[in-house]
């Protein structure tokens, strides 16, 4: 315990570093604020849709399906008529007051179908599951969930603030020369080793709330979600996922998972420190691994599978186009992050003293 | 106590650092001296367990130290050349660190330890200020506490009067003689004058190979009849130069029968040079320093 205080002093008494990571956290709130939304549903008229998840909100029934199918068929025979009601005025079979009424009708249906078209879809979707999903998926309005859960990503300055804090850990000792007086010493290898992980590790933690803190306060109060008890099938991105997790359970889900990943990438950065020993190595090196597997990804899913980049973000927690979202690649991507974590840990040990005794 | 070292080599690559290094240490100063690229680092670090040796065996009391490993650490003491301070730590706390680094456990024993150290190293004045904000001369003191925190058995200095004014040198080799009686001192130095009068043996390492390893008495008698003093124009300095080597150029005051006989652009230069035979008529022979055996041993003709 003494080691690991004196190791959390190494870390965290440098000025400069502190400067950093709070600029760091300036950015991030600064793109929290003002990174502009999801363009996908442009051609959604968010407050249409709105009307409709209010009109249709929880579980579908029978009723709902009736009301759905009516609106449906309103919508498309409106829409269908345009031409004919337009000749049957032109000839005199039809006066204006009844023509005005259709054109009313009909600019109500072209407003409302783009968007119509996406409830519907979800209908369907919800019809085709049937009682395959572990829980009755829910109408609510999920557009802003969509938005909020696509735009997560790594997170870059989060990133940062871990790599210029822990790359540090080994690399300074090996810089000013230190690591001869650490390697000479009693307790300079093992001990010493595992203090310098579990300090990195502390700061990792603690950074990584404060960081993801400001991300969920703010996002939250930004999209001000809805649905928070509804199953997480209801979006169809999720309808792999065979567990009966509702929006709350996911939310939560997801932000352990951010959690982990990013402890697991402080774990990464710690054993390049150990195995690297030169800042500027270290640094390529961590952007290579986060980074390469991202700029493959258009070869093979795979790749997307293995991203530090794409896991982290979070989103692809229990996603239905993943590789492994059959058996729940929650489950399999922390086993495997574990493993890889311990696997880098104990390389980094071994490799740690006898390194440099290769001189 | 006896630290022993057996035909130990050690490889980079291709490069020999070390060639089939063998000699016995007990309690006492060693000086080992070289110049760069010598091999004197190398057998440090692997003394201190940071390089294994491509062949050979170090042994202490008889058990090699790699299977020692944490045993022989514990009885180790070892200043690096660049002693690795952290700058944010206060001298006190720096202590505090490599205390419990080096397993000292007991935490009034470590208060009195550091009290201690920080007197021996004239920076209890100082003990609370950073290290960063230390001068050149105060870290190396500071790395000098560091490497006798656990009052080590084998305490391995490098270059540790690097930086520090004649004074501290003075007190640092006092306090190297104090302590040295009961423990083994390797200290590898390019200041020769620093272990003159305190070392017990010199270990001379050119191009990875002990050459030497005597005391410094026999060293110095060896040298009789090597060490010339000699009076010549300067005009003539070149030519000395570059047949032998010097270890020393001083201009003289002349007499007026001196002055007489030269000019005042052609005076007369005292130099000090190393030769196996007399190298003029009008040389005298002077008793030999360690810093003349060093360039005896290192020194280049012509510089």
């Amino acid at each position: 315990m003494k080691l690991l205080g004196y190791e959390l002093n190494k870390l965290l008494l440098n000025r400069k570093m502190w400067i950093a990571v709070l600029l760091l956290f300036v950015v991030k709130i600064l793109l929290l604020l003002y990174t502009p939304g999801d363009g996908t549903y442009s051609q959604i008229n968010k407050s249409i849709y709105r009307r409709y998840m209010e009109q249709y909100q929880g579980e579908l029934t029978a009723e709902k399906a009736e009301q759905i199918e009516a609106e449906n068929t309103r919508l498309n025979e409106t829409l269908a008529l345009e031409s004919e009601m337009k000749e049957k005025y032109f000839a005199g079979e039809i006066d204006a007051d009844t023509y005005d009424a259709y054109q009313t009708e009909l600019y109500d249906a072209q407003a409302k179908q783009p968007t119509f078209e996406k409830v519907y879809e979800k209908y369907q979707y919800f019809l085709a599951q049937g009682d395959s999903f572990p829980a009755s998926p829910q109408f609510f309005y999920d557009l802003d969930w969509d938005k909020y859960l696509k735009g997560m990503f790594i997170d870059i300055p989060l990133l940062l603030a871990l790599l210029v804090v822990i790359a540090p850990a080994f690399a300074m000792e090996f810089s000013s020369g230190a690591f001869q007086i650490l390697l000479s010493s009693r307790r300079g290898r093992g001990r010493t080793y595992w203090a310098k992980v579990a300090a990195s590790l502390v700061y990792a933690v603690c950074v990584s709330a404060l960081f993801f803190g400001a991300d969920m306060l703010l996002n939250v109060q930004r999209y001000r979600l809805p649905g928070w008890d509804a199953p997480l099938q209801s979006i169809q991105t999720f309808s792999g996922c065979p567990y009966a997790l509702t929006m709350r359970t996911y939310f939560w889900s997801v932000y352990l998972y951010r959690f982990l990943f990013m402890l697991g990438i402080a774990v990464l950065i710690v054993t390049l420190s150990a195995l690297m020993k030169r800042m500027i190595a270290i640094c390529f090196a961590s952007a290579f691994l986060v980074m390469a597997p991202m700029a493959l990804q258009g070869i093979a899913p795979v790749f997307s599978d293995l991203s530090y980049g794409v896991q982290a973000g979070g989103f692809e927690a229990f996603a239905s186009y993943h590789t492994l979202s059959g058996v729940g690649n929650l489950v399999i991507s922390i086993v495997f992050l574990v493993l890889l974590s311990l696997l880098l840990l104990f390389w980094g040990r071994f490799s740690y003293a006898p390194a440099s005794q290769r001189g | 106590m006896e630290l022993k070292f057996d035909n130990v080599c050690k490889n980079y690559g291709k490069k020999r650092a070390l060639v089939d290094f063998s000699a016995t240490l007990t309690e006492g100063v060693y000086a080992l001296l070289g110049p760069n690229g010598a091999g004197k680092s190398t057998l440090m670090n692997m003394t201190a367990d940071i390089l294994r040796p491509t062949a050979g065996t170090i042994t202490y009391n008889g058990e090699s130290i790699y299977k020692l490993g944490d045993k022989f650490r514990a009885v180790l003491g070892f200043l690096p050349q660049s002693a690795g301070l952290y700058n944010s730590f206060s001298a006190r706390s720096l202590l505090r660190y490599y205390g419990c680094l080096k397993g000292m456990d007991d935490k009034k024993a470590i208060e009195a330890r550091i009290d201690e150290l920080l007197e021996l190293v004239n920076l209890t004045a100082d003990a609370s200020r950073k290290a960063g904000q230390y001068s050149g001369g105060m870290r190396q003191r500071l790395g000098i506490a560091v490497a006798l925190l656990n009052d080590p058995k084998v305490l391995i200095l490098d270059e540790p009067t690097a930086g520090l004014d004649p004074k501290e040198r003075i007190r640092f080799r006092n306090i190297i003689s104090k302590i040295s009686f009961d423990r083994i001192v390797i200290l590898a130095t390019h200041i020769v004058s620093d272990v003159e009068y305190i070392a017990k043996d010199v270990l001379l390492l050119r191009q990875g190979q002990l050459i030497r390893d005597t005391d410094v008495s026999s060293l110095l008698a060896e040298m009789e009849g090597k060490v010339w003093d000699i009076k010549v124009l300067a005009a003539e300095v070149p030519s000395f130069m570059q047949k032998y080597k010097i270890s020393n150029i001083t201009k003289v005051s002349e007499t007026e029968e001196e002055a007489e006989a030269t000019n005042a652009e052609n005076g007369l230069t005292a130099l000090r040079v190393l030769s196996d035979e007399r190298p003029s008529e009008t040389a005298t022979p002077v008793p030999a320093s360690l810093e003349d055996v060093y360039l005896y041993y290192f020194g280049e003709v012509g510089i």
